[in-house]
């Protein structure tokens, strides 16, 4: 176990590295640059100015041997807009980003239990297919519609919650009701069909002929086989949880990382931006090794036949 | 277990239908509706949303952004301000100012008494600094300016300005109007001081700027009338939609730059009204010379009668913004209107096309336009529709979007766009502030002016007498650009402000700067 | 039918008139029991035979009351030590599964939780229905262990299911169905996805554990040769109904149904007889959602009388414990069989 870790991990870093280069050519490559957008109308040469103290007369390759010698020692450069170093703007921002993410997290996974059983345990019947229908919708509906609608509602309407920035907890709840709607709908299916599933299976039906409670059934036998596919899908939507951060975030002006990267792309904040894919990158192949050996290590008879047992 | 489900669905859906539906409320007042609640910041606080971003450093000196313009007006105070009405330049922080015979050195006398926020004496030393700074050629401030100053302090209250190059500056005045003034001291060492925090002579001092919110207070020893609003909060928020939201949930008191399509929902909101005016900004279509065949001026003129302004403004803007018939704003020193720009003619257009020829449109190349997407409103629009208008007269081009910054990359460029779309919105009331660098510098366009234009642009440079200038521009230099069209007028922007109906007494400058002295909350 | 109680043993279970259907569409109904009877001894094996579809699961499922939807028991009684256990509420009826009446099935791989450890699952069978401690759980499981020939039960508590082979997991199972010293043992074809020497294995673990505490056994299966092997009394099914009923030693000797007949001539090997070859019935069972008039063997039977297409036989006594359902009970002795030689 320990030596797939370790394998799986030096692929890791590999690949983070190829992420670095390709995103540092391609943010230099692309048009527009931090000195245009800081002065637009200001002349070209002035412009230059701006931009050789920013180090972006050099060329692409000198700037990434620079940029690497800096990272190995841990420094990720300083933003060109906020005035402070990389790592502080990130500092700031991910624990806010954190406190969405997590609330979505937890909301999403009591709430697609609940429904998921209810759904899976009356399959077919209409509030199986009312909850199913419901799922599909939330699946469906575009994250900045859904931040949007939610605005109009709660905030404009009813005037009972903030629209923008992070107030304390009461800012929290609509973004992280957008979030976690998409993955509700999500983990709901999968409880309610490997329920479905579990319960269509043969040791299940024959603990209920054992006279083992319904209870139990339901806790011990089936809920805890769909641990494994419902830990799958969880692992696999927190990728695209963190893509709809970027997107849920700018429309509550949450000033969490989501909302920071995508300023820092419309101002070419090219550390910036950087740092943050760094961190995103580490963050994925974390995610993918913690999956894949989770899931693993969950299911007995897979680790049989990785030889575990 | 099935019924607490039931229940459960029911609920929210009740809660939706209530939440999303629109509330008439009908009072003794009429029956407006209104789709917003009720305020929800502070009485003695004034919460601005803004629409651009704030750059890395705070220092006037070092950007051209016009949020950053108004986030300075509100600490920092001018030399002079210009009186909308009389468009005369009035005493502000200087109370006396007069040319000398040879009009190159101008002497201002100061006001006594006025102190900066970090309690420090304003003085000539400090104005003087600020003029060479804001007009320094190093620094971006500078393009503003046709030639750089250089100043002499006579004593505490006095100094003089004279142009670098030894020349009359006819903007110079005017220009004042518009130089903020800033401490020597913190000149000296802007790192740590301007870069960061601004410190002026203004009703309101920065007392913070974290989270891309700034936030003043009063500054007790004004030497003007304060204000009774204490706290103002500016704050950039990025999404146009989420501007809008938090000013209909009562979360803001003023937002910035509303789109024509929202500027009529919120029109028809009890809880907020519509501040809508003329700014200095002029919508232009500029086309390169370095392209051929733009830089023939028939087919220029083609381009200039082809499109139907008109419809433009009706259609696009929804009433929204005025045709332009002048090169410069109406609201800038010295505006009037001349024939040629602003007329849609689509028969003079295609004279002009057989004239230069290219009948029909017959033997051109297939032009385009650049445009950006998402900072100036419905550009993509518009063009598409100007893109139309060209077409019916033979003209064929496409328009190709690109955002902000990626035009901001070809702004300048020769190549390899035929035309490009920019606006202009001049810090000022100043003409120079954009003919300069249009016309005379031809930065955006690399048009060179004709011998004729040139002579008229320098008289008009160095003509100091107020009289003389506005005589110069109106009857000499308007009317000869648009005989030349180096590029075409298309619409006087406005710019729209959406504002609690519970906040009185809110004005601005004709630059959009606000005035708070008259604020009050209900 | 009458109520039967034999004076060799008190009756333990007693199956009157089941009924079980099934609504597979808005008007169509399987009838998979149309009318079961039988009684099962205290200390006796009975081996309920039959092909597949002839509803000897249904009947055992239907005495547990698990058969699943859209099954349904129509009619009928099922006394267990004297009560009828399917007018008894839920909650009672689960106290009887695993802990009175036991049931062990066909697929020993199917039938664990293969995420749970063995002994965590035999563990929980204990617990079901009288929790515990952990160490008279302990000791209750290593005891059915052994009862089944498994003498390492300590070693191997701790490993999966999917760590055995098939024969080692059912013999477990049996253990597991054990444990709470149930009355009766329900076995569903307990060896037919099993290899056949691994059947032997099971049977002579189900022999060691009725030997060992004299527990009552229905035996289900389609084959003879474990019927005739492991049981005390057997009952024939056919097409949802029985059709013969006596004692092993009676019916092997002297069947008197002619499907039965066809059954012991179809078997390779019986007791000491050998068969020169085999004899197999023709036709096929019938569809048991449009069955015909009448018995529902006569289409195949050799023998058929128009009676037989018309009514359907009652079970009549034909001997000492031997019960027929036929209008004409053939009167054949297998040792006289020349065929069978």
């Amino acid at each position: 176990m320990l030596g797939t870790v370790l394998k799986r991990l030096v692929q890791g870093i590999f690949v983070t590295i190829c992420v670095i280069f390709i995103s540092f050519v391609i943010l230099r490559m692309i048009p527009g640059d931090p000195a245009k957008v800081m002065a637009p109308t200001a002349t070209p040469e002035q412009q230059q100015l701006i931009r050789d103290s920013m180090g972006l007369d050099k060329s692409i390759p000198q700037q990434f041997k620079m940029y690497m010698a800096n990272l190995v020692k841990g420094d990720l450069g300083e933003s060109y807009f906020k005035s402070d170093t990389v790592v502080n703007v990130m500092k700031q921002a991910v624990p806010l980003s954190l406190i969405l993410l997590v609330s979505a997290i937890v909301t999403s996974i009591l709430l697609s239990i609940v429904l998921g059983t209810v759904a899976g345990l009356n399959g077919n019947s209409w509030i199986d297919r009312l909850i199913s229908s419901i799922a599909v919708l939330f699946q469906s509906m575009p994250n900045y519609w859904v931040s949007s609608v939610l605005i109009i509602i709660f905030s404009v309407n009813l005037g009972v919650l903030p629209s923008m920035d992070y107030q304390g907890p009461a800012s929290c709840v609509l973004p992280t009701v957008a979030l976690a709607l998409p993955l509700t709908a999500v983990l709901t299916k999968v409880v309610r069909s490997s329920l479905i599933d579990s319960y269509n299976q043969e040791f299940v039906k024959v603990a209920y002929a054992r006279g083992i409670s319904k209870v139990a059934i339901y806790f011990k036998y089936a809920l805890r086989n769909s641990v494994i596919p419902f830990v799958i899908a969880l692992g696999t939507q927190l990728g695209f949880l963190v893509g709809s951060i970027v997107v849920v975030e700018y429309v509550f002006n949450f000033p969490g990382i989501g909302y920071t990267v995508l300023n820092a792309i419309l101002r070419r904040d090219y550390n910036l931006v950087q740092g943050i894919i760094i961190l995103f990158s580490v963050f994925f192949i974390v995610l993918n090794i913690v999956i894949d050996l989770g899931s693993i290590r969950l299911d007995p008879r897979m680790r049989k036949a990785q030889g575990g047992l | 277990m099935k019924k607490i489900c039931a229940l459960m669905l029911a609920v929210v859906m009740a809660v939706g239908m209530v939440g999303c539906g629109n509330s008439d409320k009908s009072t003794a007042k009429g029956t407006a509706k209104t789709t917003s609640s009720e305020s929800k910041t502070a009485k003695d606080t004034l919460v601005i949303l803004g629409a651009e971003n704030w750059q890395a450093s705070l220092s006037p000196l070092k950007h051209t952004s016009t949020m950053m313009l108004h986030a300075e007006a509100i600490a920092l105070e001018h030399l002079l301000v210009m009186d909308e009405k009389t468009q005369e330049p009035q005493p502000n922080l200087a109370t006396e100012w007069s040319y000398d015979d040879t009009k190159t050195v101008l002497t201002v006398k100061l006001r006594e008494g006025v102190k900066f926020h970090d309690g420090s004496d304003f003085t000539a030393e400090d104005a003087a600094a600020s003029c060479e700074a804001y007009s320094n050629a190093d620094n971006v401030s500078g393009s503003w300016w046709a030639d750089e100053l250089k100043c002499n302090v006579i004593d505490d209250y006095t100094f003089t300005i004279t142009p670098a190059s030894g020349k009359p500056l006819g903007s110079l005045v005017n220009m004042l109007c518009s130089t903020p003034m800033m401490s020597a001291d913190d000149l000296k060492d802007p790192e740590n001081t301007i870069d960061k925090k601004y410190n002026g002579t203004g009703p309101y001092k920065m007392v913070s700027f974290e989270n891309d919110t700034a936030t003043y207070e009063l500054f007790d020893d004004y030497w003007g009338t304060l204000p009774k609003i204490k706290t103002i909060q500016y704050k950039y928020v990025a999404d146009a939609t989420t501007r809008l939201s938090a000013l209909q949930s009562g979360e803001a008191d003023v937002i910035e730059r509303v789109d024509s399509d929202a500027a009529s929902v919120l029109e028809s909101d009890k809880n907020i009204k519509v501040d809508k005016f003329l700014t200095t900004e002029c919508k232009h279509l500029i086309p390169k010379f370095k392209m051929k065949p733009m830089n023939e001026k028939l087919v220029r003129k083609a381009i200039a009668y082809a499109i139907d302004y008109d419809g433009i403004v009706k259609d696009i803007f929804s009433g929204y913004a005025e045709k332009a018939d002048s090169f410069i704003s109406s609201t800038i020193w010295g505006y009037e209107k001349v024939d040629g720009v602003g007329e849609y003619d689509p028969e003079k257009a295609a004279e002009c096309l057989k004239e230069a020829g290219y009948e029909n449109g017959d033997g051109l190349p297939e032009l385009n336009i650049y445009t950006s997407v998402g900072f100036y409103p419905k550009t993509k629009e518009y063009y598409e529709y100007i893109a139309a208008c060209l077409q019916a007269v033979g003209i064929n081009c496409t328009v190709v979007p690109l955002d902000t910054s990626a035009w901001g990359d070809v702004l300048y460029e020769e190549t390899p766009c035929y035309m490009i779309d920019c606006g202009w919105q001049p810090s000022g009331i100043e003409p120079e502030l954009k003919l300069n660098s249009w016309y005379a510098a031809g930065r955006i366009s690399h048009y060179e002016p004709t011998k004729e234009l040139q002579d008229i642009m320098d008289r008009f440079a160095t003509e100091t007498d107020s009289e003389k200038r506005k005589e110069i521009l109106q009857k000499e230099y308007l009317p000869a650009l648009a005989e030349e069209m180096p590029d075409i007028p298309i619409i006087k922007s406005m710019t729209i402000f959406g504002v609690r109906s519970n906040v009185n007494g809110l004005e601005y400058t004709s630059g959009a700067d606000y005035i708070f002295t008259n604020v009050t909350k209900d | 039918m009458e109520n039967r109680t034999e004076n060799t043993g008190e009756v333990i279970l007693q199956v009157k008139n089941l009924k079980t259907y099934f609504k597979t569409g808005p008007h169509k109904v399987v009838k998979a029991v149309e009318g079961v009877n039988f009684s099962l001894k205290k200390g006796r094996v009975l081996g309920i035979i039959g092909e597949s579809g002839s509803g000897k699961s249904v009947t055992a499922r239907s005495i547990l009351r698990i058969v699943e939807s859209p099954g349904y028991i129509a009619d009928g009684e099922v006394i267990f030590k004297g009560q009828d256990i399917l007018k008894i509420p839920e909650k009672e009826m689960r106290s009887i599964r695993g802990n009175e009446i036991s049931m062990i099935f066909q697929d020993p791989t199917t039938s664990f939780n293969p995420y749970m450890t063995i002994g965590k699952q035999l563990a929980e069978a204990y617990n079901a229905h009288s929790p515990s401690g952990s160490e008279k759980a302990k000791k209750e499981i290593l005891r059915v262990l052994e009862l089944v020939g498994i003498t390492n039960g300590e070693e191997i508590l701790k490993k999966y299911p999917c760590e055995f082979s098939a024969g080692f997991r059912q013999r477990i199972f049996i253990a597991m169905s054990m444990i709470l010293y149930p009355d009766l043992l329900i076995a569903d074809e307990p060896t037919t996805s099993l290899g056949i020497t691994i059947q032997a294995e099971i049977i002579e673990a189900l022999s060691e554990v009725q030997k060992q505490t004299g527990i009552s056994i229905m035996i289900i299966t389609h084959d003879f040769g474990v019927v005739s092997q492991f049981s005390d009394d057997i009952f024939v099914m056919y097409a949802g109904r029985c059709v013969e009923s006596a004692p092993k030693k009676d019916l092997l000797r002297n069947p008197k149904h002619p499907y039965t007949i066809g059954l012991i001539r179809s078997v390779p090997l019986l007791e000491a007889r050998k068969t020169k070859r085999l004899k197999s019935i023709p036709g096929f069972p019938p569809d048991m959602s449009n069955v015909p008039e009448g018995c529902p063997f006569a289409s195949r039977c050799e023998y058929a009388k128009p009676i037989c297409h018309k009514e359907v036989p009652e079970l009549k006594n034909v001997g000492e414990d031997h019960m027929c359902a036929c209008h004409f009970p053939l009167d054949y002795d297998v040792s006289e069989d020349t065929e069978l030689g």
